[in-house]
């Protein structure tokens, strides 16, 4: 390395600052960006199937339901049909697909940082396997197996049990090594595996649909009342995180040198791990395993804004949301009137953008090129 | 400010890494810990960052102790350099020095001029400000060492630690970065490996051996050729700087007849 002369003050000022204010440019625009994406999506998602509304309908429907006392509601111009049709129906899916790409993809990004490794998502605690277990049986045995949980219910404590088991046996001498936190997930997820493959080959024809249906991941059952439980996980997520930005990027460097910089390292790992296992068996629970989102979306963000946490975690939460809203929004269209498991298109449309992204310059940037 | 390290000794998986450390450093000061490889230099240093708890004994910064004061107090009186720095996930250059300013902020908090003004001080003061926008998994072992450095500095503490902080320099930047260490205003403890290096920068040395504290004062004190052959079991002889007049000292193998080559030499030149 050169040892330059130290430049004049005055040069050096102007290089921090248009340093400084490039950055943070960058990341603006990209959540002002995504910030317009997503109630464009949702009024566009309201205006798309059988039942026929316009865009601006679609979008009159949302408000009047919103703002009390809206003239249109009341005159006629709607009907009853196009009102349930978009209310009821399209708008519900449509946040939850918002919802489960925003959750997926922040948790992604915590489980990225405690297990320090860029193969992390939030399935690696076996929480989706773990939630496939417990919505199999109800499937193939029905509640009763289960004592008398409704689907939903059961698939979510499948995900804590399996992520409290991952944990427990990832645990030693108190101290949550990022290793055997890896390495217990993949083994007790392939035993869970195993065992929804087991019921899923001797339950009846009829039901292996509904489990592959759970398995790959699906928003096309969602109801405003669905909504409540992970969007409650999210925003507890999202509070916890907030507090932690800095403390996470501190992780990022290591054990040792976040110790050095005042971090409770194996604290934090266990409060991150926690919310990571709330927030993602909250949403596998209502949506099923829809992939990719959890893996890819954190490394976008980072690739575009750099893997500093406060500017990264807001990016990752929209671009999510938005991914995860398109691809429920194309999962409806392209093969209308039957509909693509939401899960399918994630991969489709996810893997060839984000292969590309990946081999531009600006991802060796982001260290992709190790 | 006071760095004391009060009778400590620390025991891991049941052996005994450090036994009755007791070595005091006084405001501004710089002390150079030596010793082989697994002496419990970076153990001990560990004690200081809250990093291994010691066994019994207590760690004193001024007069509190750091077990019993909160991680993020002891981290805003005390930097480390560490001797690894993880690089899965790249942060900037810029961005790894701000870490230094964690324990001084909270939550999703914009960094403050104050903060970004120490961070672009640093990365200038170890000549790596023209590197500020790179990630630093792009940079060679060397440049990141001086990153490494540049966050130690830009958190602005009283008690600076550094860990084997020359791994990986060239000689130009070992000899810079000492000269770094000895301009500052701060309490320094760094563990290193080259005596001679130690020697000439440190106000004052310790010499561990097997977690015990063998030898400590100034350099002249402590590094005698007697306790340097014991410790690290090598042949040595001080010579005099013919510029300086400074001791310096030279290594060879152990049991070499002082003055002639020995037959190990001659087999290699054979």
């Amino acid at each position: 390395m050169v040892v330059r002369p130290r430049s004049p003050a005055s040069s050096v000022d102007r290089d921090r600052r248009s340093f400084t204010r490039r950055s943070r440019l960058t990341q603006r625009l990209t959540v002002a960006v995504l910030g317009l994406a997503i109630p464009v999506l949702v009024v566009v998602s309201g205006s798309v199937g059988t039942v026929e509304v316009g865009v601006a309908d679609a979008a009159r429907i949302v408000i009047g339901h919103l703002a009390p006392n809206v003239p249109w509601m009341s005159d006629g111009s709607l009907t009853v049909l196009q009102d349930q049709a978009v209310w009821q129906f399209r708008l519900p899916r449509a946040l939850l697909a918002g919802l489960a790409g925003a959750g997926l993809a922040l948790a992604g990004a915590i489980m990225q940082v405690i297990v320090r490794n860029p193969l992390a998502e939030p399935y690696l605690l076996g929480v989706s396997s773990g939630a496939g277990v417990g919505a199999v049986l109800v499937i193939t045995l029905g509640s009763a197996a289960v004592g008398g949980l409704p689907l939903g219910a059961a698939a979510f404590a499948g995900a804590l049990v399996a992520g409290a088991c991952v944990a427990l046996t990832a645990r030693h001498r108190s101290v949550l090594s990022p290793t055997r936190m890896i390495l217990s997930g993949v083994a007790l997820g392939s035993l869970f595996s195993a065992v929804t493959s087991y019921l899923t080959l001797t339950t009846e024809a009829q039901n292996v649909f509904s489990v592959l249906f759970f398995l790959l991941g699906s928003v096309s059952a969602a109801s405003m009342g669905s909504l409540a439980v992970p969007a409650v996980a999210f925003a507890v997520a999202c509070a916890v995180v907030g507090f932690r930005t800095r403390a996470m990027n501190a992780l990022l460097t290591g054990d040792e040198s976040a110790t050095a910089l005042g971090v409770d390292v194996n604290r934090q790992r266990g409060v991150l791990l926690v919310t990571a296992a709330l927030l993602t068996g909250s949403i596998v629970s209502v949506s099923g395993g829809i992939g990719f989102v959890g893996l890819v979306i954190p490394h976008v963000a980072r690739i575009l804004v750099g893997a500093d946490h406060r500017r990264m975690l807001p990016v990752a939460v929209l671009g999510g949301a938005a991914f995860l809203m398109l691809a429920d929004l194309l999962s409806r269209t392209v093969a209308a009137p039957a509909e693509v498991p939401i899960g399918i298109l994630t991969a489709v449309v996810g893997a060839p953008f984000f292969l590309w992204l990946m081999r531009r310059d600006t991802a060796a940037q982001a260290g992709l090129d190790r | 400010m006071r760095v004391r390290f009060d009778h400590v000794s620390v025991t891991l998986g049941g052996r005994d890494v450090l036994r009755d450390v007791d070595v005091e450093i006084r405001p501004g000061r710089f002390l150079g810990l030596v010793g082989p490889n697994g002496s419990g230099k970076s153990t001990l240093l560990r004690t200081l960052y809250r990093a291994v708890a010691p066994s019994s004994g207590r760690v004193l910064l001024d007069e509190r102790d750091v077990w019993r004061t909160g991680r993020r107090e002891v981290a805003r009186s005390v930097a480390v350099m560490t001797q690894e720095t993880s690089t899965e996930f790249d942060l900037t250059v810029l961005d790894a020095v701000l870490l230094a300013r964690v324990p001084f902020q909270r939550g999703f908090g914009r960094d403050t001029d104050a903060d970004l003004d120490l961070a672009w001080t640093a990365l200038e003061r170890v000549g790596a400000a023209d590197v500020a926008d790179r990630p630093i998994g792009r940079l060679s072992g060397g440049q990141r060492q001086r990153v490494m450095l540049a966050r130690a500095l830009a958190a602005d503490t009283p008690v600076l630690v550094l860990d084997e902080p020359t791994n990986h320099l060239d000689i130009a930047f070992q000899l810079e970065l000492m000269r770094i260490a000895t301009d500052l205003d701060r309490t320094i403890i760094a563990a290193l490996h080259d005596l001679n290096l130690a020697a000439t920068h440190c106000d004052d040395i310790a010499v561990l051996d097997g977690g015990r504290l063998v030898a400590a004062g100034t350099p002249a004190e402590a590094l005698t050729p007697q306790v340097v052959e014991d410790v690290f079991r090598v042949a040595v002889d001080r010579l005099t700087h013919p510029r300086t007049g400074r001791p310096v000292l030279v290594f060879d193998h152990p049991g070499r007849e002082p003055g002639g080559p020995t037959e190990h030499r001659d087999e290699i030149h054979a």
